[in-house]
């Protein structure tokens, strides 16, 4: 069923919209919860919040990008899960590679908890910085940090080799941390 | 703002932008999903054919050994060396081993790589029981100079005596062991583009040998620097110290090969460098900047202006973008000229693009750049 059709189904207050958006986008939804999360239990009740998230969220919503507006949900609310503790944690997880990632250039400084986020500005930034690289170097970035996929998969799921999405990442978040230096944001 | 700050900030990123890497276009025709290869390659989820093990056992065996001919290749390499599908040299780089290091004040990342070279010629160059060449392993400048080698093989040479064994000796002492697995992995992906046939089969392949060998002890020792001067730092205690060493393949076509090494370092800031190395696949030769042109051609010239003139451009479309050229407070800082071994590679079409690091033609700001220089500029002097 096409999107438009199944956020109409939404809008009727149809239960219909579950089974389809399920069918849709149940196993894309998973997958971002399971990279996140690891554990089957966990992931089960990240998908059961998400379609919950939806059906309470549209209307108002009427989404564009159905696919991207479920996939938001259900990486929020893994994070969420994740950092709550709810999940158990492994070493080595795919989360706390990205963290560790991402943490590379932020100084001991900007590292502050106690210092408050201006959210929005941060996501216009990441934004704009993406907006200035190719497809290529987006792709990478987007599997990497917001879908959470490993390097190896990253890699396979291009016919690119590791290093070389070891290499454009690590590129990449040197000039996204150019960029939020610029704007004042770490 | 903590690490989870940016990652939560991650779900902000547009909608189309997740859509475009969701990989979910699917094939109008099967229904199936289609992954968009960005390698210009097929993705292809068929296995593709690959020598079976006992060929990655034989290669083991070759690797610390190479000839100009191979008279005695047991039947199982010599096999192995008929499946690469087309005449000419095949490399790649194949990382043996890595150096990592996790501490609350410092953390390090390093690849340790060969570049391991495969050349196959035509019977007629080397004779029914001669396939070809197989290299990996290192080898200091000056020892590779005692090696050089003409377009014309001597009568010695082709023959396989004398001058083969030297060799051998040579490079089984400096060659690295190399397990069957990391070669498996390396040549998953054979080249199938097809190149053009060598001028001089056994020529070329003692060159790719020798490049390849310069090469990866040039690698070695920028990664060895590059950790001792991480160690001291650490030793040193002089706040959180990053190291990443890291390379790969940027272009693999018919005519070349280029390899990019990448060495990220960070104390109070964080410095990048960039260093690329390029090979005329058709030659086996390791390229410099200045081998690209006819001798005595002033190619710094007609590049530098072309840059200037790009500098010039990317400054006026984006005010953000700062280049050292038409400062009014310090014109003699100004970029003025590449220098006579200007880093640069060769791009998948052919052309040449200029590498500078940072600090070398603009503010840190702006990182590493790079420049292509269009053929038109370069057609009076190129040679190839």
């Amino acid at each position: 069923m096409e999107d438009n059709k199944i956020v109409d189904l939404y809008w009727e207050r149809n239960e219909e919209a579950i089974a389809e958006t399920i069918n849709a986008y149940g196993r894309y939804c998973r997958t971002i919860a399971f990279n996140i999360l690891g554990v089957e239990e966990d992931v089960q009740e990240c998908l059961n919040d998400t379609w919950m998230n939806a059906w309470n969220g549209i209307p108002p919503a009427r989404p564009a990008c159905l696919s991207a507006f479920l996939g938001k949900i259900t990486r929020n609310l893994a994070i969420s899960r994740y950092r709550a503790g709810h999940a158990v944690k492994r070493t080595g997880d795919r989360l706390s590679e990205s963290l560790d990632e991402l943490g590379d250039f932020l100084t001991p400084a900007s590292n502050n908890v106690e210092e408050a986020v201006d959210r929005r500005a941060l996501e216009e930034a990441i934004n704009s910085y993406l907006d200035t690289v190719t497809e290529k170097q987006r792709r990478l970035f987007v599997r990497r940090y917001f879908y959470m996929d490993s390097i190896s998969e990253i890699a396979g799921m291009y016919g690119i080799g590791q290093s070389d999405v070891k290499v454009t990442l690590l590129r990449m978040r040197r000039s996204l941390q150019k960029v939020l230096e610029k704007e004042g944001l770490i | 703002m903590d690490k989870y700050d940016l990652l939560e900030a991650m779900s902000g990123i547009r909608d189309e932008y997740v859509e475009e890497a969701s990989g979910l276009q699917a094939d109008q025709e099967t229904g199936q999903e289609k992954q968009k290869s960005l390698s210009g390659r097929p993705v292809s989820r068929v296995r593709r054919r690959r020598p079976g093990a006992s060929f990655w056992a034989a290669a083991a065996a070759a690797v610390l050994c190479i000839s100009v001919v191979l008279p005695n290749l047991s039947p199982t390499a010599s096999s192995a060396f008929q499946d690469l599908p087309f005449l000419g040299n095949y490399f790649r780089l194949v990382t043996i081993r890595s150096y990592e290091y996790q501490s609350d004040s410092a953390d390090a990342y390093a690849e340790e790589s060969t570049l391991v070279t495969m050349s196959k010629n035509s019977d007629a160059d080397q004779g029914a029981d001669s396939p070809g060449v197989m290299a990996a392993g290192s080898i200091e400048a000056d020892e590779a100079a005692e090696y050089e080698v003409s377009e014309e093989v001597s009568e010695d040479q082709a023959a396989g005596a004398g001058d083969a064994d030297d060799t051998i000796k040579t490079f089984s002492g400096e060659a690295e062991e190399i397990s069957p697995e990391d070669l498996g992995e390396a040549w998953s992906d054979f080249d199938e583009t097809e190149p053009e046939e060598s001028v001089n089969g056994s020529a070329s392949s003692i060159n790719a040998v020798l490049s390849s060998a310069q090469i990866t002890e040039e690698i070695r020792q920028m990664e060895e620097q590059a950790v001792t001067s991480f160690e001291q730092n650490v030793s040193q205690e002089t706040g959180y110290q990053t190291l990443r060493f890291l390379h790969r393949t940027i272009t693999d076509t018919p005519d070349w090969y280029c390899m990019e090494v990448f060495c990220y370092t960070a104390s109070a800031d964080g410095f990048e460098q960039v260093n690329h190395f390029t090979i005329n696949k058709k030659t086996g030769e390791r390229v410099e900047l200045e081998d690209l042109f006819y001798a005595g051609a002033d190619y710094i010239t007609p590049i530098s202006e072309e840059i200037i003139s790009q500098m010039r451009a990317r400054m006026k479309e984006n005010p953000e973008v700062e280049y050292w050229i038409d400062s009014e407070d310090d014109p003699e800082s100004d970029f003025s000229r590449i220098r006579d071994d200007q880093d640069f590679y060769i791009d998948d079409e052919g052309r040449l693009v200029i590498c500078f690091n940072e600090l070398e033609a603009a503010p840190m700001s702006m990182g590493t750049v790079e420049f292509i220089i269009p053929d038109k500029v370069l057609a009076p002097i190129r040679i190839n």
